[in-house]
């Protein structure tokens, strides 16, 4: 995790949570698998940090969730995107474009 | 709605919630590592290493859970706030006509309330416009047999006042006087307010341009400065903000205007500006030795508290003061007290009444167009029971109706509110020009965000009152017992309406009571005598510069009021200090001399006035015995010449003739003075306040340079004025014109307080008695509708249309009377409140009662005369088939 900029983290995770549910809806678990498996080691999710954010972005009216049924037949707590988390990310996404393009500009400049 | 369906989720505790669904998590985890192939203690125990510390991790996704169902409940309840006030709308535009005669009953009275409690906000509540109001205090004497009414204070005693007293932190005595004010254009004239050193100081209010008077301009005999006004600074100098520096000609002196107050304030009502205006000018006036001698009360006094005391600890100090200083000059302070009365309620006092009299009268209006309200929407919630049955079936619980009742109260209670507001501003506007100007002298009253304030509680208290009996009646229409037996329901429901057109009624007798006594006191009032015959005589202010040499001043008026009385036009002229009415005048204490001498404290008070030239006559004032002033009264005459009237003739010498007799009176000089005349009384301070001692002076033996002229004449003011200001230009061009009017509007101004509260009183005793009225109709007219089929029965088995008829206006007859007793006898007890406005009519007077009796009766006739024929026109046969 990078402790420098626990921020950029946390919007960060945020941003990856919603990408994930605009697939369709997910229980934690299922969000936290489904970004391992997109990023790999690259982006080790700390779970200890995934459910304080589905919290957060409940709170927030991005996402909803509702109790229903695993795919085992387990009582599971499922996420859902809203109108609202799917703005939101899109913005997100244009915001981090235009952040990644800018960083990547100046560091791979030739000198 | 889309938050609705997740509903019974924040239902399920937080604590579970987040229990399950990180239990979930783990287990899942548990099992991707059993199938990878651990085994299944160590892949638990990895699942739950990798979640982290759990308890911490539960707790914050609790903690946020909590914050994130407090946000859904509060944004359901908006949805729902939104959905009745969808609905509420929707009802109510249901019926244009029912619901703009509620908003516009409610917004006239909100309307009146909000105009009211403007006035009330600028008169009475809000302190005066200085720094640390409540460290202000204005300080009088009080004579013992005066009954505690306020005094000019005695130079002698400021002084002492200011020298041995630690409850101040400093003192100004001033006095408010005419002056001439010269320069540029026409010498106008002026209120000068001459203060001592410490004025400024203590009101704590700084100049606008320049600076106050400070210590240096007290120094010796006082600096030749002055500090304008604001208004005097546009007025005069059109707001040259290059006017400090520059000289001003005050009464001859050239003084240099050192600096111009800002506006408001500084007017401290009718009892600091005796004169009837807010000063134009402040002067320096320095305290000399003279004033250490006991003689005359002429002084205004304003102080402020020191740290620590407060008006109750002043008053101690000021009482042990008085002891003191009566032993010192027993003669002088025999019978005296000083009181030490805040600011604040100094210049509350002689406003409070006619206010607080509107505001009652106002309240009381809001209280009848509430209830009426809550009546008009009682019939409609009892005229809505299948609409209630639907939504009852369809799953709202009465407190959801409840609810909805309310909702509707408070939409109905904004709008109206609203419009208030509105209406309540435009009766400022218009209400302005009618005030008497003594209880808005801080200029108009506006609407200001307390008044918004006012008007949002009275909106609540309003839907609260309108939504309630509906949304009890919703209540217990849904709570079973009514459900039972809707005979029951009806005659509780009719009950419940009858109580408020019952309560309706009787405020309304109360305000008709309340407005017929202050009409008949008016109506009294004016027809008063003041004494004088008002009709064609035309006043005219003048005064000669200060400063000016008595034997001038005296040539001067004495060629005024020649020329002006031989002006065409003119058949008499005189000249007085004070015209009665217009202004109070100075008092003083007097005794014969052929009498033994009564202590100070007993002596008499007279009105004094000093007259020139036909002064009575012009007057109509009669001369019941001796002669009016003239030519033989001169300046240097040992004995003065006096004429007093009827009154104190009678005093001193009853059964014998006054003439020849002389009196002491304390005014400037000590010469006795002989009686010449005895002319009848007249009302030299009020109206209402008759009767009192006047003595009267020549003007030539006390000089006074401001007088009246007085002209009797067939021409209007505006029709001589040219012709007066010739003459006066011709003997003294620096001489300014001042208060042209009438006799006869002097005297309407003087029941004008009376006249605008009796008024007001009225329009809202009106306005009262046509909600009442209503209120008796649609009490009539609902009873009608709800029995058409027990009327239909009576008819059917044989009742007259006639007993039928009677039978409504019965009940109306019936209801009206219970009010009537119940509000004639809340009247009664409110009468003490109204009766210092009175005059000459006891608050139990029997004809208003007879009269409001009369009033009412008809208007319980007249508006159950319409249900009574409906209801005798119900044809039986198609009233048994209803239902």
């Amino acid at each position: 995790m990078n402790e420098r900029n626990p921020d950029l983290l946390r919007g960060t995770l945020d941003s990856l949570v919603l990408k994930t549910l605009s697939h369709g809806p997910l229980h934690g678990y299922g969000v936290a698998r489904w970004i391992e498996q997109r990023t790999g080691d690259a982006l080790p999710i700390e779970e200890g940090s995934l459910y304080p954010a589905l919290y957060r972005l409940e709170k927030r009216g991005w996402i909803e969730s509702e109790w229903g049924r695993s795919e085992l037949g387990r009582r599971a707590k499922f996420y859902r995107l809203t109108a609202a988390g799917r703005h939101h990310l899109e913005s997100e996404t244009q915001r981090w474009l235009a952040f990644s393009q800018a960083v990547s500009a100046v560091l791979l400049q030739e000198a | 709605m889309r938050r609705r369906t997740r509903s019974p989720l924040w239902k399920v505790p937080v604590e579970n919630e987040v229990r399950e669904e990180l239990a979930f998590h783990v287990e899942m985890r548990t099992r991707e590592y059993v199938e990878a192939g651990m085994d299944e203690e160590e892949a638990r125990r990895r699942a739950e290493a990798r979640l982290g510390d759990a308890r911490r991790l539960a707790a914050d996704c609790r903690r946020i859970a909590r914050r994130r169902d407090r946000r859904y409940r509060l944004a359901d309840l908006a949805d729902d706030v939104r959905a009745d006030g969808r609905f509420a709308l929707r009802q109510l535009a249901r019926r244009p006509a029912f619901t703009a005669a509620l908003v516009l009953i409610l917004a006239l009275a909100i309307g009146a309330n909000v105009a009211a409690f403007s006035l009330l906000d600028r008169t009475l509540l809000q302190p005066p416009p200085y720094p640390r109001p409540q460290g202000l205090v204005t300080l009088w004497e009080s004579k013992a047999s005066s009954g505690g009414a306020k005094n000019m204070v005695g130079p002698a005693n400021f002084v002492a006042w200011q020298e041995e007293t630690r409850s101040f932190s400093a003192m100004s005595g001033f006095i408010s006087v005419s002056a001439t004010l010269g320069g540029d254009g026409e010498p106008l004239r002026a209120a000068a307010r001459y203060v001592t050193d410490g004025y400024f100081q203590i009101l704590g209010r700084p100049a606008l341009l320049g600076r106050p008077l400070v210590a240096e301009d007290f120094a010796g005999e006082g600096r030749d400065v002055v500090v304008l006004s604001h208004g005097l600074w546009q007025r005069r100098f059109g707001g040259d903000a290059g006017v400090v520096g520059r000289t001003l000609p005050v009464d001859g002196t050239a003084r240099e205007i050192v600096g111009v107050m800002p506006p408001g304030g500084l007017d401290m009502g009718p009892a600091f500006t005796p004169y009837g205006d807010a000063p134009d000018v402040w002067l320096p006036m320095t305290v000399s030795e003279e004033w250490r001698q006991p003689r005359g009360r002429w002084l205004m006094v304003l102080a402020r508290l020191a740290d620590g005391a407060t008006a109750a600890s002043a008053q101690t100090e000021m009482d042990a003061l008085a002891e003191r200083l009566y032993r010192r000059w027993p003669d002088f302070n025999d019978g005296w007290s000083f009181l030490a009365v805040p600011l604040a309620e100094h210049l509350r006092s002689d406003k409070r009444l006619p206010v607080l009299t509107l505001s009652a009268a106002v309240v009381l209006l809001l209280l009848v167009a509430g209830v009426n309200t809550a009546g008009l929407l009682l019939a409609r919630a009892a005229g809505r029971g299948g609409e209630v049955a639907v939504r009852t079936a369809l799953g709202a619980g009465p407190a959801r109706l409840a609810r909805q009742m309310l909702t509707e109260g408070c939409v109905l209670a904004l709008a109206a509110g609203a419009l208030g507001l509105a209406l309540g501003d435009l009766a400022l506007r218009f209400l302005y020009p009618l005030l008497p100007p003594h209880l808005t002298p801080q200029g108009p009253p506006a609407l200001d965000l307390a008044a918004v304030g006012v008007t949002v509680a009275l909106c609540l208290l309003c839907s609260l009152l309108f939504g309630l009996p509906p949304a009890f009646y919703a209540w217990r229409r849904q709570s079973g017992w009514l459900r039972a037996a809707t005979a029951v329901g009806g005659r509780s429901r009719r009950r419940l309406r009858a109580a408020l057109v019952f309560a309706e009624v009787a405020v309304a007798v109360v305000l008709l009571v309340a407005a017929g006594l202050l009409l008949r006191s008016t109506h009294r009032l004016l027809q008063v005598d003041p004494g004088f015959d008002r009709a064609g005589v035309v006043t005219i202010s003048s005064r000669v510069a200060n400063g000016t040499e008595e034997t001038r001043v005296d040539q001067i008026w004495d060629q005024i009021v020649q020329r002006t009385a031989a002006l065409p036009g003119v058949e008499r002229a005189g000249a007085v200090t004070h015209v009665p009415l217009a202004s109070a005048g100075a008092a003083t204490s007097y005794y014969a001399t052929d009498r033994p001498l009564p202590l100070p404290a007993d002596r008499p008070v007279a009105d004094v006035r000093i007259v020139r030239g036909d002064y009575f006559r012009t007057m109509g004032i009669p001369l019941l015995a001796g002669r009016g002033f003239d030519e033989r009264e001169r300046s240097n005459d040992k004995v003065g010449a006096v004429i007093v009237n009827e009154s104190v003739a009678r005093r001193l010498w009853p059964g014998e003739s006054a003439l020849g007799k002389r009196l002491q009176v304390y005014w400037g000089d000590d010469r006795e003075r002989e009686i010449v005349g005895v002319v009848g009384g007249v009302h030299h301070a009020s109206l209402k306040q008759p009767g009192r001692d006047a003595v009267y002076f020549p003007h030539r033996q006390e000089i006074e340079n401001g007088m009246t002229l007085v002209l009797r004449s067939g021409l209007d003011a505006e029709a001589l004025l040219p012709a007066v200001r010739q003459v006066v230009a011709e003997v003294d061009p620096t001489m300014p014109l001042f208060d042209v009017g009438t006799l006869s509007r002097v005297v309407r101004e003087a029941s004008s307080e009376q006249r605008f509260v009796a008024g007001v009183v009225a329009v809202f005793a009106l306005l009262a008695l046509f909600l009442a009225g209503f209120g008796i109709f649609s009490v009539s007219a609902f009873a009608v509708a709800e029995r058409g089929r027990e009327i239909g029965l009576r008819l059917a088995l044989g009742a007259s249309r006639g007993a039928v008829a009677r039978m409504v206006l019965r009940q109306a007859a019936v209801l009206t009377g219970l009010a009537l007793a119940a509000g004639l006898a809340l009247s009664l007890l409110a009468g003490r409140f109204v009766e210092s406005l009175l005059f000459e009519v006891r608050p139990g007077d029997p004809l208003t009662l007879a009269t409001v009796t009369a009033v009412l009766a008809a208007c319980a006739l007249l508006a159950a005369w319409g249900p009574a024929r409906r209801a005798a026109a119900v044809a039986p046969m198609q009233a048994l088939r209803l239902e």
